[in-house]
């Protein structure tokens, strides 16, 4: 470690000493160190192609070191070490201050150094005693998370800030010499995890990770979609563990591209055996807690709810629904166990607000008070989690035990005001269940397309002055329902009126809503799916000429398209690396039939497509028929998250179903 | 004697049937708020906010009042909770727990150790179902406050029934205030200390989303007082907190960073770039800070400042290297019975001449629309070493005049013409930077676009334009969109607009805008459009289009005019009408038939 520690300043002062030079001078320079190093001519190349590259970044990050020292509870003491040229104005605005953000209930921070190397050749020491150290701007959670922040001040191009902090809680190693303290113990007491991304936003010319761990504890650990120099050794009671790589550049990425974590390199480590052993903890950890106890007042609430309905999947509805619109989200603390324990029922139903892990335990709260097995559950919102138990979670729902004995995920967080009990929003999601004989890690399924459906369908009639004037009919479902609800439920009722005829004067600035039906009641997502009614007439929607008329189909011409999320997905892009995202899977039905002034026929031949695919399938249409041209759409869009290889299929079919819109519909006068 | 009655009932009905109309079921309701402010002897400041909230709907409960958010500053100011519970639905209490009161950094104060220490006390209120009812009471006690200074806007997202505001003043001091669109005068009574002065507004409405609302407010529920003897005397307190003398360090360097500057205006903009790109922009407003504001040394060394802090460092570098420079201290312009202050303040800017004409300048990058446009609307009081001065500014209107030609074929449209802009529509930069900005703001479109600067000067442009387009072409037909230049009536993107409207509709300055194209087809081709003229003339403005045809060459003529800047709701649905005629595609999309067709 010492002979370590030697190698990274030698490493760094000649860092320093080569990027105070010209670019030239940095090149040969870096050329120099390759060769001092030991490198191999290839790798000098690499060098010289990374030091080029770099030059057109904000900043560049020398070092980037984190070296973690755990005990035998699990606790821990992380080291870590930061070089940062910065290159240009942007860089030096941004890096005036360096914040580092902790929790006060299980961590302690501290700046240990900083020094600034400036570009004229002076250095600058900060005082760590200038260290600010204070609660964190918040919202939604209030937590007391903390920040500490030290101010390098006025930066110019050149300048290197060299920092050090050391951080002690979870999964960190105390300091030597110290007794422990109970705070930074890890809940899963004994056991340390820990998730290191390997890609930076930064070029970063060197990144080490280095952890010792009582040989005692077995370590399981991956270095996914990318290599590292992994070395393990031992000495005295500890093991070990190094990975480094060189020349990281800024992970190139696609638009829509699923979450970095996917397809980045990262490492991933636990000493948990497996899944299991974790779900089994996260069962019991809340159980002893007392999370789910009943109360009076909860139990009558739940007498109330459940009141003649015998039907199990009602009950569940009832109250799921119950706990996501009245449970708000807002997170107080309970103080200790806060972050991963579950709020007791008592708390939850008085405050009737919480974060996503306390909604969770009110609704495994209620569901046991009217007869249900259920259990809380960890999920991932975003991104997949590995089969290596490094408790890569962000988010906590509910499961809950079917009379068939099968277990059915819910989340209360996510279904605010929406018609699902597990929000599509999150399919193709991994959770894993906090069970009493333990659960590996699932994931919930793909939601069928037609359970998000769009239905459009509009009659009108276009005058020979370019009027049109007709009606349209809006069905939605699922996600689909949701998003063009929110409306109702998210918008004020004022204002209803107005943001119905927002959605028309989109399509045209003339539009008038001349009268809409969306029912009595349209905040009670639960009566059915929506449907609205809308009459409308829009002067002077066609172009008009001498025997001519021109318009885009009212359907395809900005109608509505806060749902229609995959037009939002950039399908210019010919080829993808990496898979992406969309919001939903969703089925969108169109049909528009407009009768045409008489005499005028579409100059454009008919229009048809047929395309399926993996990914989606898109069935199109658009004709003349006496006096009336019809358009009928089905665009199927058959996932949430896709592969690299599904590309070809949803382009091939969002782009057919744009195609109709590319271009306005010519009506000539015979 | 039944006829009365009915007659009363009629208009009862049709008073109930109105106020539904206008609260539409509102999803939440301030039965209560009461604000009291007490000038203490010692100068010290004592201010008491009371509440009282019913939530009424899910949407008011999870969206907008879970939180009450208080920002103070413990350097000058005590925050004291004096009461905080909820009323269930069920009548039963439910005070907040201590866990329910948190202090966090206000976001604003982010990467800014100099005011590291400004707290943001979040309340989280306990217990809310529809039903329940809001109960906050407290008091903030602000040491080293010498005047009161009160600018309120008496609105939120919700109606309000009741909105109580009281005022302490001690005997020696006198006290000014405005209301603006509302009604009532204060009931004074004479205490031991002074005098008392308590207003009650009812109803109040809560506020609109609606786009394009009036930047200084003037139009809703608002409400200003103070003590200040005149607007001159909060004037003095606040440029008592600039500093205007020379700096060595910063004179240095800005004598470095200007050496390379031709003249005042490139040196005024090489001290500007460096403001902006050099110093972060803190947005907290200066009531946290009690107006006081860092030396430019220690904002120049830390490389961020507050918007009053970047203009006292921007004014101390101008005045380093011989620019005269003031701080322009921008209030809404109130016609009459203006009462000053330092809170209705909207904005801070640097004011400089270069060369005899007058710029204002913004400290963070972002454009404004220049005073010059903004007339009467607004009022300038320009701060120095030297004293105060009030600023009138010549009021201007944007005028943008083109003669434009087009030739038309099949694969190509070229356009030439000539482009008149006055009214100062496009900022002052020095000299080729000028150019630059008029090309981006006229945005002319196609390839190759040549553009030959004729005249140049901040408040008049004269261009000529070249460029080649080419037309879409659909079913052998050309659509061809009539060029505009890039800051006019279309820039605002003020369409669409709702039919209806509440609130003053407010445009960015008064126009008028006009284009003559005349176009010359290729044999063979031939216009679709028809011909027609629309004119049409109101108060708020005026629009005419024409489209006519001689022999070969096509004549299209587009004006508009808007003198006014302010549109009433009574005026907005004409107001609608003729941006509709100038946006309309009838007009500035011409459709012409190939010789195929």
């Amino acid at each position: 470690m010492h002979f370590f520690s030697r190698f990274i300043n030698f490493v760094n002062d000649e860092i320093y000493t080569m990027m105070k030079k010209t670019k030239l001078f940095s090149l040969l320079t870096f050329a120099g160190i390759s060769l001092l190093t030991g490198q191999s001519r290839g790798e000098n190349r690499d060098s010289l192609a990374f030091s080029e590259k770099i030059m057109q970044y904000d900043a560049v990050q020398l070092l980037d070191s984190t070296h973690v020292q755990v005990s035998e509870s699990g606790a821990g003491t992380f080291h870590i070490h930061r070089i940062i040229k910065v290159q240009n104005p942007a860089a030096a605005l941004r890096y005036r201050t360096i914040t580092y953000d902790y929790d006060p209930l299980t961590a302690f921070a501290e700046f240990k150094s900083i020094t600034i190397r400036q570009a004229n050749g002076e250095t600058r020491i900060i005082d760590p005693k200038t260290t600010c150290d204070y609660a964190a701007p918040a919202r939604a959670i209030y937590w007391g998370a903390r920040q500490i922040m030290i101010e390098p001040g006025r930066l110019e191009p050149g300048d290197t800030i060299d920092y050090e902090i050391t951080k002690k809680g979870f999964t960190y190693a105390l300091l030597a010499n110290t007794e422990e303290d109970e705070r930074f113990i890890p809940p899963m007491r004994g056991q340390f995890y820990d998730i290191i991304p390997f890609w930076s936003s930064l070029p970063t010319v060197k990144k080490v990770y280095r952890l010792a761990l009582p040989k005692s504890k077995e370590l399981q650990y991956q270095f996914y979609q990318g290599t590292c120099h992994t070395s393990v050794d031992t000495s005295g009671n500890h093991r070990f563990y190094t990975f480094k790589v060189q020349h990281i550049l800024p992970f190139e990425k696609e638009p829509n591209m699923v979450d970095l974590y996917d397809v980045a390199p990262k490492l991933m480590m636990s000493t948990t055996p497996d899944w299991k052993a974790k779900s089994r903890w996260f069962y019991k950890v809340n159980e002893e807690y007392g999370s789910f106890s009943p109360t009076p007042e909860a139990q009558a609430k739940v007498n109330e709810l459940l009141q003649n309905i015998d039907d199990e999947m009602e009950k569940i509805s009832v109250l799921t629904h119950w706990v996501a619109d009245n449970m708000r989200y807002s997170g107080i603390s309970m103080g200790k166990g806060e972050g991963y324990t579950l709020h007791n029922t008592r708390m939850n139903f008085t405050d009737r607000c919480g974060v996503c892990k306390d909604k969770a335990a009110l609704l495994i709260s209620m569901l046991r008070m009217a007869g249900f097995e259920a259990f809380p559950a960890m999920t991932m919102a975003g991104s997949r989690v590995e089969a290596i138990p490094a408790d890569h979670f962000n988010h906590s729902v509910a499961v809950v035990k079917l009379s068939d004995g099968t277990y059915m995920p819910l989340d209360p967080t996510w279904v605010p005001f929406i018609r699902e009990l597990w929000s599509s929003a999150e399919q193709q999601q991994n959770y894993l269940p906090g069970l009493p004989e333990g659960s590996d890690l699932l994931i919930t399924p793909l939601s069928p397309p037609e359970n998000h459906y769009l239905k459009l369908r509009i009659s009108s009639v276009l005058d020979e002055k370019g009027t049109l004037k007709g009606e349209l009919t809006l069905e939605a479902e699922g996600q689909s329902d949701g998003n063009i609800r929110r409306i109702f439920t998210n918008g004020y009722e004022r204002d209803w009126k107005n943001a119905l005829e927002k959605e028309l004067l989109n399509v045209s600035p003339k539009a008038r809503l001349i009268q809409c039906d969306y029912g009595k009641k349209p905040r009670n997502y639960l009566l059915a799916p929506l449907h609205i009614k809308m009459k409308f007439i829009i002067p002077d929607y066609a172009l008009s000429g001498k025997n001519i008329l021109a318009f885009k189909p009212m359907s395809l011409n900005n109608l509505f398209n806060r749902i229609r999320s995959y037009l939002r997905i950039n399908t210019s892009l010919a080829e993808r690396k990496y898979g992406f995202k969309d919001a939903c899977s969703r089925l969108i039905l169109l049909e528009e039939t407009i009768r045409l002034p008489q005499g005028f026929k579409m100059k454009q031949a008919g229009q048809e497509d047929r395309i399926e695919g993996k990914a989606a399938d898109f069935y199109g249409q658009l004709t003349q028929k006496g006096n009336f041209l019809h358009l009928s759409h089905k665009l199927v869009l058959k996932k949430r998250v896709y592969e690299a290889d599904d590309w070809q299929s949803f382009r091939r079919a969002v782009n057919a179903h744009k195609s109709y819109s590319e271009q306005a519909i010519i009506l000539e006068h015979n | 004697m039944n006829k009365s009655f009915s007659y009363i009932g009629f208009i009862f009905i049709v008073l109930i049937l109105f106020n539904q109309s206008v609260s539409a079921n509102p999803e939440a309701n301030f039965r209560k708020i009461r604000k009291e402010f007490t000038l203490l002897p010692d100068n010290k400041l004592q201010i008491n906010y009371y509440k009282e909230l019913e939530i009424n709907s899910l949407m008011a409960l999870n969206n907008l009042y879970g939180e009450t958010f208080i920002i103070y500053n413990p350097d000058f100011q005590k925050l004291k909770i004096n009461t905080a519970f909820t009323r269930l639905a069920n009548g039963d209490t439910l005070f907040i727990p201590q866990n329910a009161l948190n202090e966090v950094l206000p976001a604003f104060a982010s990467h800014a150790p100099a005011y590291n220490h400004l707290k943001e006390m979040v309340i989280t209120h306990t217990g809310l179902e529809p039903g329940a009812c809001i109960y906050l009471d407290y008091t903030l006690l602000s040491d080293n406050i010498t005047h009161l200074d009160i600018n309120e806007i008496l609105q939120e997202e919700t109606p309000i029934q009741e909105y109580n505001i009281i005022i302490n003043i001690t005997n020696n001091q006198e006290l000014n205030y405005k209301l603006l669109n509302l009604k009532g005068k204060p009931e004074i009574t004479e205490t031991s200390q002074g005098k008392r002065y308590s207003w009650k507004f009812n109803n109040l409405q809560p506020r609109t989303h609606e786009s394009f609302r009036i930047k200084n407010r003037t139009d809703i529920p608002h409400f200003m007082a103070n003590t200040y003897t005149s607007i001159k005397s909060s004037l003095e307190i606040l440029r008592d907190n600039f500093y205007f003398n020379k700096n060595e360090k910063i004179a240095n360097f800005t004598e470095t960073l200007t050496q390379n500057c031709q003249n005042d205006l490139d040196k005024t903009f090489a001290i500007k770039d460096y403001i902006t790109q050099r110093i972060s922009t803190l947005n907290i407003p200066s009531e946290y800070l009690n107006r006081k504001i860092r030396t430019p040394e220690e904002v120049f060394n830390q490389a961020y400042g507050t918007q009053a802090e970047k203009i006292n460092l921007f004014i101390a570098m101008l005045q380093s290297v011989g620019i005269p420079a003031s701080v322009a201290v921008i209030y809404p312009g109130l016609e009459k019975d203006a009462v000053g202050g330092i809170q209705p303040i909207r904005q801070l800017l640097v004011y400089t001449l270069s060369e005899g004409i007058p710029l204002f300048l913004t400290a963070d990058g972002h454009d404004i629309i220049s005073p010059e446009l903004r007339g009467k609307r607004d009022q300038i009081y320009l701060l120095s070493a030297s004293g105060i001065t009030p600023l009138t500014v010549l009021p201007a209107a944007g005028d943008i005049n083109c003669q434009l030609n087009l030739n038309i074929s099949p694969s190509k449209a070229n356009l030439s013409g000539n482009i008149s802009l006055s009214g100062g529509l496009i900022p002052l930069r020095p000299n080729k930077l000028y150019q630059e900005k008029i090309k981006t703001a006229i945005s002319i479109p196609g390839d190759s676009v040549n553009i030959r600067y004729n005249k140049v000067t901040p408040f008049e442009n004269n261009l000529s334009i070249e460029s080649q387009v080419t037309p879409v072409t659909n079913q052998n037909y050309l659509f061809y969109s009539l060029p505009e230049t890039g800051i006019g009536v279309r820039s605002w993107n003020i369409l669409p607009l709702n039919s209806d409207r509440r609130e003053q509709l407010e445009i960015p300055y008064p126009i008028r805008e006009s284009y003559d194209y005349t176009i010359q087809l290729a044999p063979g081709l031939t216009l679709k459009n028809q011909c027609r003229e629309i004119r049409k003339k109101h108060r708020c403005g005026s629009v005419s289009v024409k489209i006519s045809q001689q022999a070969d060459k096509i004549y299209i003529h587009r004006k508009i005019e808007l003198p006014t800047t302010i549109i009433m709701p009574k005026d907005y649905k004409h107001f609608r009408e003729i941006l509709h005629i100038w946006q309309d595609g009838n007009i500035n999309t011409l459709i012409i038939s190939d010789i195929q067709s």
